[in-house]
């Protein structure tokens, strides 16, 4: 079932940039690289085949609405839906520091670069802990930065169901981030 | 607005996606509720800790170049494209599409035997270092050199502006007919176009194919075929196939 050329490059323009936030969702969803690509394989593989139907101009809502769906049935079907693999975890660490080290407008001072991968690590680490539902909220909203209606559509959840969602993932995640020992305020 | 009212608005209040009235109303609320002035002060540190962070995965080279190896997802722009090799392309990774009924049989394997025998003309004319006998960048030589040597004219456009040097050209037999090759050079890649006539009637046309890396492209353009043949990954390849459709045509 070949697109025609108009929808293949309405597909081009409006689904192929959006590559980059499907397979971050995916990454966060599955937790780890090689489900990620298989899950935008297969997202990318329905979203051309049902493109031709598709009359609306988000691209990326659209697209994250089939990666989201894909990643569901491939964690049923694997009865993986859990946390986000502790594996993981070293990875984090080095990506933390060498994108901390790359960004050139932060100090070059290894005791403060340390630092802030170490705070990024456990930022990384409590959403990752996050329980599912809440986790892809979050990662919609403060990662992808979507705006609450869309997110509901992509979620196929009501905008109250979303609301509240997203306030017990921030909730959690401020219990979490509090300083080892501080006080709760 | 009460406190009650207010709780379950805090998230969509710090994130701005409370309309006119309601952020009024909230902003009232908080003005007079010291309980709510902390949740949200906590609430706005959390949010912009979570977004200043680097938290996106970023999506691996190669892995994009896998996810768009599937040649019915890429660019095509060109009017002289076949509907072409995606089937084949996601039967080859073991994918099955609905895809409705297609012609499976001979004529598909004979179509991929076709492409496969251009695959191996580039690949022998690289092994033997013999790419080319007319050397040279400018069509104006090989263009004329192709006239006392085929009973056709193939176009010989030169695309220094797009990135690809022309090399020359050279005669080439594959499947017991001969066309005219020529070579273009991309970096460290080598890009042989095979060109010659449209049968009027019957004859078997080669198909899109991967085969050992070497992506083989095919197209027609006015009465002839087009056979791109290269080991560019498949979106430069892609480019590179428009770029000397479009300059073919012109």
């Amino acid at each position: 079932m070949p697109m025609d050329q108009s929808s293949n490059s309405r597909f081009q323009a409006l689904v192929v940039p959006e590559l980059r936030s499907a397979y971050s969702l995916a990454r966060w969803i599955t937790g780890n690289p090689v489900d990620a690509e298989d899950v935008v394989q297969e997202a990318l593989l329905r979203a051309y085949r049902y493109f031709a139907g598709y009359r609306g101009e988000n691209g990326r809502a659209w697209l994250l609405r089939i990666v989201r769906n894909v990643a569901a049935t491939w964690a049923t079907s694997r009865g993986r839906l859990k946390l986000v693999s502790l594996d993981d975890d070293m990875a984090f660490d080095s990506d933390a520091q060498a994108e901390i080290a790359a960004d050139g407008s932060t100090s070059s001072d290894p005791a403060e670069i340390a630092e802030r991968a170490s705070e990024l690590q456990r930022l990384r680490q409590a959403i990752a802990a996050l329980p599912p539902e809440q986790r892809e909220v979050v990662v919609l909203r403060d990662v992808e930065g979507l705006a609450y209606r869309d997110i509901a559509a992509i979620l196929d959840i009501p905008l109250g169901t979303m609301m509240s969602r997203l306030s017990r993932a921030r909730d959690d995640l401020e219990q979490r981030l509090r300083p080892l020992g501080g006080q709760p305020q | 607005m009460n406190h009650t009212e207010a709780l379950p608005l805090l998230d969509a209040y710090v994130d701005g996606e409370l309309n006119t009235a309601e952020t009024l109303a909230f902003d009232e609320h908080v003005a007079g509720c010291s309980s709510c002035t902390t949740l949200v002060a906590a609430r706005l540190v959390l949010v912009n800790k979570v977004r200043a962070a680097p938290l996106r995965f970023e999506l691996p080279v190669a892995a994009r170049r896998r996810l768009l190896d599937r040649p019915g997802l890429r660019n095509s722009r060109t009017g002289t494209w076949r509907p072409l090799a995606w089937i084949p392309a996601a039967l080859a990774a073991g994918i099955v599409l609905c895809t409705g009924a297609f012609n499976v049989g001979a004529d598909r394997a004979q179509a991929a035997a076709l492409a496969q025998q251009f695959a191996a003309a580039h690949v022998r004319s690289l092994m033997s270092g013999q790419q080319v006998e007319v050397v040279s960048s400018d069509h104006h030589t090989v263009k004329p050199w192709f006239a006392g040597r085929l009973p056709f004219s193939p176009p010989v456009p030169e695309l220094e502006s797009a990135g690809y040097a022309l090399v020359g050209g050279r005669l080439d037999y594959v499947g017991q007919s001969p066309c005219a090759a020529l070579v273009y050079r991309a970096g460290a890649h080598v890009v042989t176009v095979f060109i010659r006539p449209r049968p009027a009637s019957g004859g078997q046309a080669p198909r899109d194919i991967t085969s050992d890396g070497y992506h083989v492209v095919t197209a027609v353009s006015g009465e002839l075929r087009v056979v791109i043949v290269t080991d560019m990954g498949m979106e430069e390849t892609v480019r590179f196939s428009h770029e000397w459709l479009s300059a073919a045509n012109r």
